[in-house]
């Protein structure tokens, strides 16, 4: 214990002769109380022995005494650094950590002295001090070498020292905080100051003295120089910072903090200034200063702070007349005068007046604080500085003293330059508050009712036509007298502004414009808010008031508001966007208006319609019509989706008769049906009211005059929906015909539209984006940052006549082949394997299966589906790989593809020499904007990086899914940075479908019929037909195809 | 421990580590440096210098003077990393 003890004291020794080991640290930092108990103990023992000591006689005395005194010094510091430093925290400060040493810095008559130590350690010798100076970035050159610096007991720290002007970067940038570690706080003090001298510098807080240096060695003359000094010094600051100066700095010397804060202020701003003119070409000073004409001249060509002669009675003559100069600037208790300027009421006189300080610190109108003030001759010379400085305030005609009428211009003049001017010269400005924003000018539209009985879009309005600057709304008449003025102010969110001059004429214009257009109908003014008659001004035209229009996009402005992720007969979780979506489809249900869900392909048009449909189910029904690719689709989500939902599809010859459908779609949510079922039946479809009608892929409709179209247009509904990726696939005329089925009549002629909206298509989409259209892109950063890395689409397609005949013919084929096999023969199994390559083959295309050297153009139905997938990914400038099994077949549908799209369409494959297919890779990679390339599923289904690609079609079927997966990853691996989209192309009701149902895992390849069968050469005729026959249940045939060809461009 | 903190340290004659190693208020990090855009108002402020018989000369020098040194200002607060190049657009 005893040993312990000991052990503790001893450490408690070293540490405060700062000498302690890391162990001894250690120790002392396990127990901070028993730490400062033990340092109390010492105290007293040393001072009773210190008594002691000074009772003893004899030579050694005086060593024993002092010897004791040096130890109690060191405790008592001990002490009270550890008892300040825990107050310290408490309190907020900071101090340089005990027990490390750091780079400190002493001021010194304008030398900054460097050295290293800290709190309860020895100082750092030169060698140490050498590389800690090196190792802030200090300049290698300037230093001088230094005493050194006597510290607490005694100890002697090693120092260098710099002239201020040879360190001026480094401690600038030391007071920015760029200095690097092991800096203590002194030399971050000492930079911080001559950060704030800079400032002082930067605005121009400088003032020339003429100090002496003293008298000459003939002492007849005084040797002087120019000497820079701040000016207008913030007193405040200067205070805060003197407060902050740690102890290191003025270990120098017993300077008082406030004064050494100034002389290094003063340091820095001399050394600046006088580095600045002693790069000017100033004239060469007299050779002789003989009066006080001559001194005045040495100061002008000497203000670089060089020295020179003056006789005594000349020299002190121009140095006092300089300190009187500037002796209102450099006064520490100068008073502030406040320069106020008030808007005007009306009119467009701004009143500015100055005012001072009273005797009882209120501030009051100049003149009277001139006259009770506490220092009027302070505040005389001060409002003499701002009148020489603002001579505004000498103009004749002001009330009193101090006070003046400003003109707009004058007005806006001090809020942007001269206040700025003034403030640097330390008055202060207190104006109101502007922004140098221009507002862009638009104009607005008030609709009140007319007593119009009409309603919808038919009601006539009063409108009233007005200009707005941002928030601020200007009538024709106030338009003229803005334009008129020389600088045209106005007050926008609470700050004045400056109108431009071009802004207001142009508005002036676009309101004459309109002066007759008092009455419009809501159509109209639909029209005119989204763009459709013309939007004369950059700021566009906003509609307010009370009126069906109004109304309409005031609900259509917070349609998106809160969207709701999960509605309620959604099984599922919306993304954001679909979300916002959902919510402007009830909006258009609202409204009763139609609307264009413009999605692009990918982004999940029929959930979301979908989901709108549950949420809104048992309000009348849906009759969804969509190609007979995505029926399928459509079926499957809603079942997914919206189990709740009673879904009838009503396609195929099983279909309702016509006098069958009310009582086949009465208890329906949705009836889902193709273009060409919905076109054959129309008569019958269009008896019945429909709450909403769905276009899917609404492209079909573009053309507006084809049959399609046309009939589309006969089925009653109170909301019309088109949903399509790609509303201007070919250029407006488009979107009207697609917004004209929706809404029709609503948005004008189609000439007019596509005048008014001509230029950028995206453009116009915005412009009507939220109120008739709800567009959203991938290429959105929000919308892409949600979407998954890969989305996999499946596309049922139709099957021609002839695809079908050829089908029968070779299935018949096959059972004949089977059921009696003639001596020779294949194997059966082979002849069944044979046949199905046959069917598959006739499932893309009766040229791939027997190449006549006809057109291959509306004799298949995947060759319709993958026309129109890639019409939509170049209409959105994207890349599309086709993967097929058949490689000839690959060569005669890139010839088809380049034929139709006018787009060179190359096809990769085993056949191609190896220089030709990297070239094709390459080109596609590097080929800027849209375009495809066809592969053999062999040849370019694996290795290859087609990033450049983010749509894979696989355009038939393989057994493997892996090899599938490897093709569709040529396009999804890494460096592709979008979403890719993968179509699987199916014949429904064919060999297709069961390849596909192979693929997915639902059955093997021998289970293709029967679950037990072991092979497929165990089926016997009936059960061939079965497994590889047409059923005609899921068969999607010719006639949806033809109405789908018609929808298509010509 | 018979003697108060206070009178033990009326007792002491020599600098005390506690002085030099004192813990100071934290300063606030400095505000960007932005030059006047004229460096020469507090100068213009003050009237004529009294500088006899330099006339116009020794104003336009001063003024030289102090619109190089703003100059110079700002390339230190650039070293500094604390120059304020924002444009202003509110006030």
């Amino acid at each position: 214990m005893e040993d312990a003890t000991g052990a503790f004291e001893a450490a408690v020794w070293a540490a405060v002769e700062g000498r302690a080991s890391d162990e001894q640290r250690a120790l002392l930092e396990a127990d901070p109380a028993a730490h400062l108990r033990m340092v109390e103990r010492l105290i007293d023992d040393t001072d009773e022995r210190l008594e002691n000591a000074r009772q003893l006689k004899g030579s050694e005395r005086a060593l024993v005494v002092a010897d004791f005194e040096s130890d109690l010094a060191l405790l008592e510091s001990t002490y009270d650094l550890m008892t300040r430093a825990t107050g310290a925290v408490a309190a907020g400060l900071v101090a340089d950590p005990a027990g490390e040493v750091r780079l400190q810095a002493s001021w010194s008559a304008g030398d900054v002295v460097l050295w290293a130590g800290g709190p309860g350690v020895p100082p750092a010798d030169n060698d140490e001090l050498a590389d800690r100076i090196e190792a802030t970035g200090a300049p290698r050159d300037g230093w001088q070498a230094h005493p050194g610096v006597r510290l607490p007991g005694g100890v002697h720290a090693e120092s260098v020292s710099i002239a201020v002007h040879d360190a001026l970067g480094w401690l600038v940038a030391v007071g920015g905080g760029q200095g690097g570690e092991g800096l203590g706080a002194s030399v971050t003090w000492l930079g911080r100051v001559a950060v704030e001298a800079v400032r002082l510098v930067a605005q121009g807080r400088i003032v020339p003295n003429l100090r002496s240096e003293g008298r000459s060695d003939s002492d007849s003359a005084l040797e002087l120089n120019v000497r820079w000094v701040p000016a207008v010094v913030d007193e405040l600051g200067l205070a805060r910072l003197a407060e902050s100066m740690p102890g290191p700095v003025v270990a120098l010397g017993n300077a008082e903090p406030k004064t050494l804060t100034r002389n290094v202020l003063a340091a820095v701003v001399d050394a600046v200034a006088s580095d600045a003119a002693s790069r000017l070409d100033l004239p060469a000073p007299p050779p002789v200063t003989r009066n006080a004409l001559s001194v005045a001249e040495a100061v002008i060509t000497r203000l670089d702070g060089s020295t020179f002669e003056a006789p005594v009675a000349a020299g002190a003559e121009v140095s006092k007349r300089l300190q009187r100069w500037t002796k209102a600037v450099v006064n520490p208790h100068r008073p502030t005068l406040v320069v106020e300027l008030a808007p005007p009421d009306k009119g467009d006189a701004w009143f500015l007046r100055v005012l001072g300080t009273g005797a009882e610190g209120t501030l009051l109108d100049i003149e009277v604080a001139l006259v009770d003030g506490k220092d009027t001759k302070a505040l005389g010379d001060e409002l003499a500085r701002l009148e020489r400085l603002y001579d505004v305030l000498l103009r004749p005609g002001g009330r009193r003293r101090g006070q003046v009428y400003l003109s707009q211009d004058e007005a806006w003049e001090l809020m942007t330059i001269t206040g700025a001017t003034l403030e640097a010269a330390g008055f202060e400005v207190r104006v109101p508050p502007l922004s140098r924003r221009k507002p862009s000018a638009g104009l607005k539209m008030f609709t009140e009712p007319t007593g119009d009985t009409v309603v919808g879009a038919h009601q006539l309005s009063n409108v009233r036509w007005t200009a707005l600057f941002d928030d601020v709304e200007l009538t024709a008449a106030e338009v003229a007298r803005l334009a008129a003025e020389a600088r045209p102010l106005v007050r926008s969110h609470g700050r004045w502004v400056e109108l431009d001059r071009a802004d207001l004429k142009e508005a002036a214009a676009a309101l004459a414009e309109r002066a007759e257009l008092t009455q419009m109908t809501g159509a109209e003014i639909l029209r005119h808010s989204v763009g459709l008659e013309g939007t004369p001004l950059a700021g566009g035209l906003s509609v307010e008031g009370s009126s069906w229009a109004s109304d309409l996009l005031a609900k259509a402005s917070g349609a998106t508001i809160d969207p709701v992720v999960s509605p309620p007969g959604f099984a599922g979780e919306l993304r954001s966007y679909q979300a916002e979506a959902l919510g402007w489809l009830g909006f258009l249900d609202a409204t009763e208006l139609g609307g264009c869900l413009a999605l692009d392909m990918g982004l999940g048009k029929t959930p979301t319609v979908l989901a709108h449909l549950g949420r809104t189910r048992g309000d009348g029904t849906a009759l969804v019509i969509a190609p007979p690719a995505v029926v399928g689709n459509w079926a499957k989500e809603a079942a997914r989706f919206t189990a709740d939902l009673r879904v009838v599809v009503h396609h195929g010859a099983g279909r309702a008769e016509p006098d069958e459908m009310p009582a086949a779609f009465a208890d329906a949510d949705v009836v889902i049906t193709t273009y060409g079922t919905a076109v054959r039946d129309i008569d019958a479809l269009a008896k019945i009211e429909w709450r909403r009608v769905v276009l899917d892929e609404a492209q079909a409709i573009k053309n507006h005059t084809n049959e399609t179209a046309q009939q589309l247009r006969r089925l009653p509904a109170r909301t019309r929906i088109a949903l399509t990726g790609t509303p201007i696939e070919n250029g407006l005329g488009d979107l009207w015909a697609i917004l004209d089925f929706t809404n029709p009549g609503l948005v004008g002629g189609r000439a007019a539209f596509i005048a008014q909206l001509s230029g950028e298509g995206e453009a116009a989409l915005r412009a009507l984006n939220g109120i008739l259209v709800f567009r959203r892109t991938k290429s959105e950063p929000e919308v892409a940052a949600e979407l998954p890395d890969r989305i996999d689409e499946l596309d049922h397609c139709a099957m021609t006549p002839e695809q079908i005949g050829l089908y029968q013919a070779v299935l018949d084929g096959l059972v004949q082949q089977t059921s009696d096999p003639q001596p020779g023969e294949e194997p059966k199994q082979g002849a069944i394997l044979a046949a199905i390559t046959a069917l598959k083959q006739i499932c893309n295309h009766p040229a791939n299966y027997q190449d006549d050297g006809q057109p291959l153009a509306g004799r298949s139905g995947k060759l319709a589906r993958l026309e129109e997938i890639v019409d939509s990914v170049f209409a959105s400038g994207e890349k599309v790989l086709i993967f097929t099994h058949f490689a000839s077949w690959g060569v005669r549908l890139a010839e088809h593809l380049t034929s139709v799209t006018g787009v060179p369409v190359s096809c990769y494959h085993g056949g191609l020499a190896r220089g030709a297919r990297d070239r094709m890779i390459a080109e596609f990679q590097e080929q800027e904007g849209a375009g495809a390339l066809v592969l053999s599923l062999k040849a370019g289904g694996t290795g290859l990086n087609l990033t450049a690609a983010s749509h894979v079609v696989l355009y038939d079927r393989w057994w493997n899914p892996a090899v599938e997966d490897q093709a569709r990853d040529r396009a999804w691996r890494i460096g592709q940075t979008r979403t890719v989209i993968s179509h699987r192309l199916v014949c429904p009701g064919t060999v297709d479908e069961r390849v596909e149902e192979v693929v997915a895992g639902k059955r093997h390849i021998a289970d293709l019929v029967l679950p037990k069968s072991s092979s497929l050469a165990d089926l016997d005729a009936e059960q061939l037909r079965v497994a590889l026959g047409l059923r005609t249940d899921s068969l999607l045939t010719e006639d949806d195809l033809a109405a789908e060809r018609e929808g298509a461009p010509a | 421990m018979t003697q108060s903190k206070s009178s033990r340290r009326r007792r002491g004659k020599k600098p005390k580590a506690a002085d030099l190693w004192k813990p100071v208020p934290p300063l606030d990090p400095p505000a960007p440096i932005r030059r006047a855009d004229d460096a020469t108002a507090v100068l213009a402020s003050l009237g004529d210098p009294p500088l006899k018989g330099q006339g116009d000369l020794a104003k336009r020098h001063l003024f030289m003077v102090a619109e190089r040194a703003a100059d110079a200002a700002v390339v230190l607060a650039h070293v500094a990393g604390l120059a304020d190049t924002s444009d202003a657009e509110d006030r």
